[in-house]
């Protein structure tokens, strides 16, 4: 490397450079990007009067200009976003990424290029915000998406060279997708993830006919008409990743060709990738579809039971040697249990006993599919023992160990009173509280998150299973 | 009467310590000694439409590096960059002996290219990398650990992450 930094030492900006940067002023507002775009525009018209017939035989693909690899920063960027896997379990964002390439459409004109709706968006406060729990459908399931799948959504359904559509402006973001599907297979939901730098990503949840549920929704009371389509739109500018600069949040839901669009723009400038989504959702012969993704071609099997009794659920005979034998001591005013049987993916049974601000809670998972679970070293305290941690735990607890230390699983034959100890929390409300899981032999997984009980009652919870 | 500038106070300090080595991580990323120097401009020109509030000049230097570093990967991607053209032909000049560990280190993916720049030229820790580059520190590390099996020949005489 001596070469290296010898030759970087040697490199400065020009004089030229200094001596602009030292009188450099506040700048002006720069101008808005709808003004790139209509310089883009003109641009585009120009070609298009002196140019377009090169354009028309130049072969597939050649002008088209953007070949960015996936590279590894936008990977991880994307597995740090929440998503919700197979039956409301993690998913692995990881895989089914694709870097879109945008075609190079000729019929400019047909598209009304450069027509991008005047969107009016609100603006969002917590004012009007309401927020309820989405009940998946029963059987739910999630296929992730191919980019093949993924393009077709974009171009209505249709099969294309290209990835996506140029009109979005999507060329070179990192797309992937997620499709969900109901018992039956019936389409339920996509989820679109876009991303095109650490600063610029997307969010699109489509469904069939209907703006997809959600969890969380300002009223949205600014509506602009674009082609027919009533679309409700609003926004918000904020610090959003804490790096003391603002970003903009836009937002919209509309129906458009048969399709429930959500929209999530995030992004350090204004609306105009927004917008240009509803402009293509819109137009006449563009538009989203699900058409392809209807219908799920192998359906899991499904069973879901519940129990009102402890009693009941231990019928369920393979899941009986994990549950506890009885009824945690003291006066429990509620119980609920429930069984949810995916092949191929979960096989849960649930029992909690709650009383106030106390549950005891205990989830079995019988091996189904395939799962990697990483076991704590029972000689590394530090990844488990909550003794050796102050509250808040987030000042305290190092990062690499804070997965571990927040709900260690430990191995069945590593288990002790001991163990438990190192678990055992002091509530705001009086009592103890204890997270952890216990991996068996078998591959079976239960999980305990259990507060109103002693940690002799803990104990015996778990050695009755071992 | 010479108008008041709309400059920060210590602007020049500012400039000084940081214009170089802004430039130096744009050009390890970008290769192109022209794009290098527009990136150090439009770093700072938004840091004069901010004006972040910053606790201390570490923090100042990495919310440069970090700007600077978005700019570069943004200017990667853009379609309108030019391609195939080796990164060698637009560097400054580099001396005989400079010439080959210069070229090995172009080679690298540019994600690969920044992180060895940044950790063993700027003396970044890999989690002041993670922070600049928006990733994990892992991933960080991972990148280290394919750019030196890359470049074992050239690394030897550094510290093993």
């Amino acid at each position: 490397m001596k070469h290296y930094c010898a030759y970087m030492d040697r490199q400065q900006v020009s004089e030229d450079l200094h001596t602009r940067l030292l009188e450099m002023e506040i700048p002006q507002a720069r101008p808005r990007r709808w003004t790139q775009y209509a310089v883009l525009a003109a641009c585009c018209v120009l070609l298009l009067g002196i140019g377009a017939w090169k354009w028309l035989t130049l072969p597939a693909g050649e002008n088209n200009a953007s070949e960015m690899a996936q590279s590894t920063d936008t990977m991880d960027a994307l597995n740090n976003v929440g998503a919700v896997g197979s039956n409301g379990s993690d998913s692995d964002w990881n895989s089914g990424e694709y870097s879109f390439t945008a075609d190079s459409r000729t019929d400019i004109t047909d598209l009304e290029f450069p027509y991008i709706p005047a969107i009016r968006y609100g603006d969002m406060d917590s004012q009007g915000v309401f927020s309820t729990d989405i009940a998946l459908p029963e059987g739910s399931f999630t296929l992730p998406l191919t980019q093949e799948q993924i393009s077709r959504i974009l171009w209505g359904g249709q099969e294309n060279e290209a990835n996506v559509p140029w009109m979005l402006g999507w060329d070179g973001a990192l797309i992937q997708g997620t499709a969900w599907y109901d018992g039956y297979g019936d389409l339920w939901r996509v989820d679109l993830y876009g991303q095109f730098d650490s600063e610029n990503e997307f969010f699109l949840e489509l469904a069939p006919d209907q703006v997809p549920i959600t969890c969380m929704e300002p009223a949205m009371d600014s509506e602009t008409d674009v082609r027919g389509v009533t679309v409700s739109s609003y926004r918000a500018y904020y610090d959003r990743d804490g790096d003391d600069v603002n970003e903009y949040l836009y937002k919209s839901t509309f129906v458009a060709h048969n399709v429930g669009v959500r929209t999530e723009f995030m992004s350090e400038t204004e609306s105009q990738l927004n917008d240009l989504l509803i402009n293509w959702c819109t137009y006449e012969d563009g538009g989203l579809s699900l058409e392809h993704l209807m219908k799920a071609e192998n359906v899991p099997a499904f069973r879901s039971a519940d129990f009102d009794s402890l009693e009941a659920a231990r019928q369920e005979t393979t899941f009986a040697p994990y549950l506890p034998t009885a009824d945690p001591e003291g006066a429990w005013d509620e119980f609920y249990g429930h069984l949810t049987y995916q092949e191929g993916i979960t096989n849960r049974l649930f029992v909690r006993w709650s009383l106030g601000y106390d549950d005891v809670r205990v989830f079995v998972d019988l091996p189904e599919g395939e799962s990697i679970v990483d076991t704590v070293d029972i000689d590394a305290p530090e990844t488990y023992d909550l003794r050796l941690y102050t509250i808040p735990w987030c000042d305290s607890v190092p990062y690499e160990v804070l997965n571990t230390v927040s709900c260690p699983t430990f191995r069945a034959e590593d288990m002790s009173r001991d163990v438990i100890a190192a678990r055992q929390v002091e509530k705001d409300t009086g009592g103890y509280s204890y997270t952890f899981q216990v991996l068996h032999p078998d591959g079976t997984l239960v999980e305990y998150g259990c507060s109103g009980v002693t940690i002799d009652q803990m104990w015996a919870m778990v050695e009755e299973t071992l | 009467m010479r108008p008041k500038s709309s400059r920060p106070v210590d602007w020049e300090r500012l400039v000084t310590e940081n214009e170089n080595r802004l430039y130096r991580a744009a050009l390890a990323i970008l290769g192109d000694a022209s794009e290098a120097e527009d990136v150090v401009q439009e770093t700072f020109t938004k840091y004069l439409e901010k004006q972040p509030r910053m606790e201390s000049d570490v923090h100042e230097r990495n919310w440069l590096m970090r700007v600077a570093v978005n700019d570069c990967k943004t200017r990667l991607r853009s379609p309108w960059r030019k391609r195939n053209v080796p990164l060698m032909d637009d560097l400054p000049v580099a001396r005989p002996e400079e010439r080959q560990e210069l070229e090995e280190l172009m080679d690298l993916p540019p994600e690969e290219r920044l992180t060895i720049h940044l950790y063993y030229y700027e003396g970044y820790s890999t989690a002041e990398i993670a922070e600049i580059t928006h990733v994990r520190e892992g991933t960080v590390r991972s990148r280290m650990s394919r750019a030196r099996s890359r470049l074992r020949g050239l690394l030897t005489d550094k510290e093993e992450l």
